[in-house]
């Protein structure tokens, strides 16, 4: 039994190898071989090769005549800084007008503000102070210049844009053959080019069905990460962040029901290459795998094939569900319906539910927890006091030990 | 995240540098600090296993301050 610090040295030591040039067709197969080996595998060696890409925007400190400063080596970055120096993010939410004045110039949108940052740190150290909330003013700069970016990305010519309302369920033909169901409450614009077929998924979740095209990549962005296949079956979510202190991220999901695709993990420097071939390793998802992608790490999952015919029961309207617990079960349900269910009593959170419902009744599943599991529900007015009302659902005696 | 910096002995810190700030490969790392090309591969597989743990707990504080390249980074400037 391989622990789980021992694939980390694997995965350690294939990316150290891989990292200092192509590797060789034999150390190919094998590191193929490996990766394929176990999830758990491909999973320490994504998380350990988004670190290591990342710790690449360190190259920008590299002196302009690229000689190596012997200062810079021998006090190298490593001495720790205490978390208690730098302020709280939300100090510089303060200054949510300085969100324009970053240069918008798109396409380095990374670059730019980097500058600022390391000037920023350069001044001595009695004006540490003002330093740091120049850095923490900068942090929110980069953020700024991304967003600006994005929007005047969709400003251009050519993008389509679609969306579906609570419950809604949409079926979208696009012209190169690609079918793309889009679920409740989601939105997703479209550009198709010569080159690639760019689809961004701005909130919801959408099934998509590729049409075959080894010269036009169809690339789905979702957050700031990017799942890209040629021809295949997989479905994309994208959700706010539900970990604790990364507000405004994004979570995203991935399942893969047919073939296979590529996924660039969020915040890598650069952009998956415009080749039509997939790259034969690293990134890659296959049939009947899953990838949670969020602000804290990339969870590859094996899914089992009635499992993923389940998760996509959504396309036809329906939701299934195999003993899960009813807090998932009623968040599942207030995704395709305005009337929101709530669980007023802690003790019923982990009934656990199966069975299939429609999607947009969510009364019909009401009565079945009321009959069969003791849980009463009562409609009431939201706390904000306009008309719509939320239904409350509390356990009875029998079920609350 | 601090004791995991200090126990990172000052050669490995050396040849992180040269790979992430300076683009060396692993034998132009090995001529210049005059170790063997396999010590070096030893040492940036320590080094990778560190920046993950690192940046895994950057990422868990989240809000509370600049990333941890971002640290790096300013560190480097300071000196």
């Amino acid at each position: 039994m391989t622990t789980a610090l021992e694939f980390e040295a694997q995965a350690a030591a294939w990316l150290v190898k891989r990292d200092d040039g192509p590797l060789s067709a034999e150390m190919q197969a094998e590191f193929d071989a490996w990766i394929a080996s176990d999830p758990r595998a491909r999973a320490a060696y994504l998380r350990l090769e988004i670190a290591w890409k990342r710790a690449d925007s360190l190259r920008r400190l590299r002196p302009l005549d690229g000689d190596v400063d012997e200062n810079l080596l021998s006090h190298s970055p490593f001495s720790p800084v205490p978390m208690e120096e730098y302020p709280a993010r939300e100090e510089t939410r303060s200054t949510p007008t300085a969100v324009v004045v970053s240069q918008p110039d798109l396409v380095h949108p990374s670059e730019a503000p980097l500058t600022e940052v390391i000037e920023a740190n350069v001044v001595s150290s009695a004006r540490r102070g003002r330093m740091l909330a120049g850095l923490a003013v900068a942090t929110t700069l980069v953020f700024a210049a991304v967003g600006v970016m994005m929007w005047l990305a969709h400003e251009r010519t050519g993008w389509h844009e679609y969306t579906t309302d609570f419950g809604g369920l949409s079926r979208i033909v696009l012209d190169d053959g690609s079918v793309i169901n889009l679920n409740t409450n989601s939105v997703i614009r479209v550009q198709l080019t010569a080159e690639l077929r760019h689809i961004v998924l701005e909130r919801g979740e959408a099934l998509f069905k590729v049409a075959h095209d080894q010269l036009r990549p169809f690339d789905v962005q979702a957050g700031t990460t990017v799942v890209r296949a040629v021809g295949t079956e997989f479905s994309v979510r994208v959700r706010d962040s539900r970990e604790v202190g990364a507000s405004g991220l994004k979570d995203v999901e991935v399942l893969v029901k047919e073939g296979r695709v590529a996924i660039d993990p969020p915040k890598s420097e650069k952009p998956l290459e415009r080749a039509a071939v997939l790259p034969a390793s690293t990134s890659t998802l296959s049939a009947g795998e899953a990838v949670v992608i969020n602000a804290k790490r990339v969870q590859v999952q094996r899914v089992a094939e009635a499992d993923v015919d389940r998760k996509l029961s959504w396309t036809e309207g329906r939701l299934w569900f195999e003993r899960q617990t009813l807090k998932d079960v009623v968040a599942e349900f207030n995704r395709y319906n305005r009337r929101q269910m709530v669980i007023a009593d802690p003790s019923i959170e982990n009934l656990r539910i199966g069975g299939g419902f429609e999607a947009t009744d969510p009364e019909s599943f009401i009565a079945a927890l009321e009959r069969t599991l003791g849980v009463r529900a009562f409609p009431s007015p939201t706390s904000d006091g306009d008309d719509t009302e939320v239904i409350r659902l509390v356990g009875t005696r029998e079920n609350s030990n | 995240m601090a004791k995991l910096a200090s126990g990172l002995p000052l050669v490995c810190r050396q040849v992180f540098t040269l790979r992430k700030v300076y683009g060396y490969s692993g034998r132009e790392i090995a001529g210049r600090l005059g170790i063997p090309e396999r010590a070096v591969e030893e040492l940036l597989i320590q080094a990778a296993r560190w920046y993950a743990q690192a940046d895994d707990l950057d990422v868990q504080s989240l809000g509370r301050g600049p990333s941890l390249t971002k640290r790096l980074r300013s560190r480097i400037a300071d000196e």
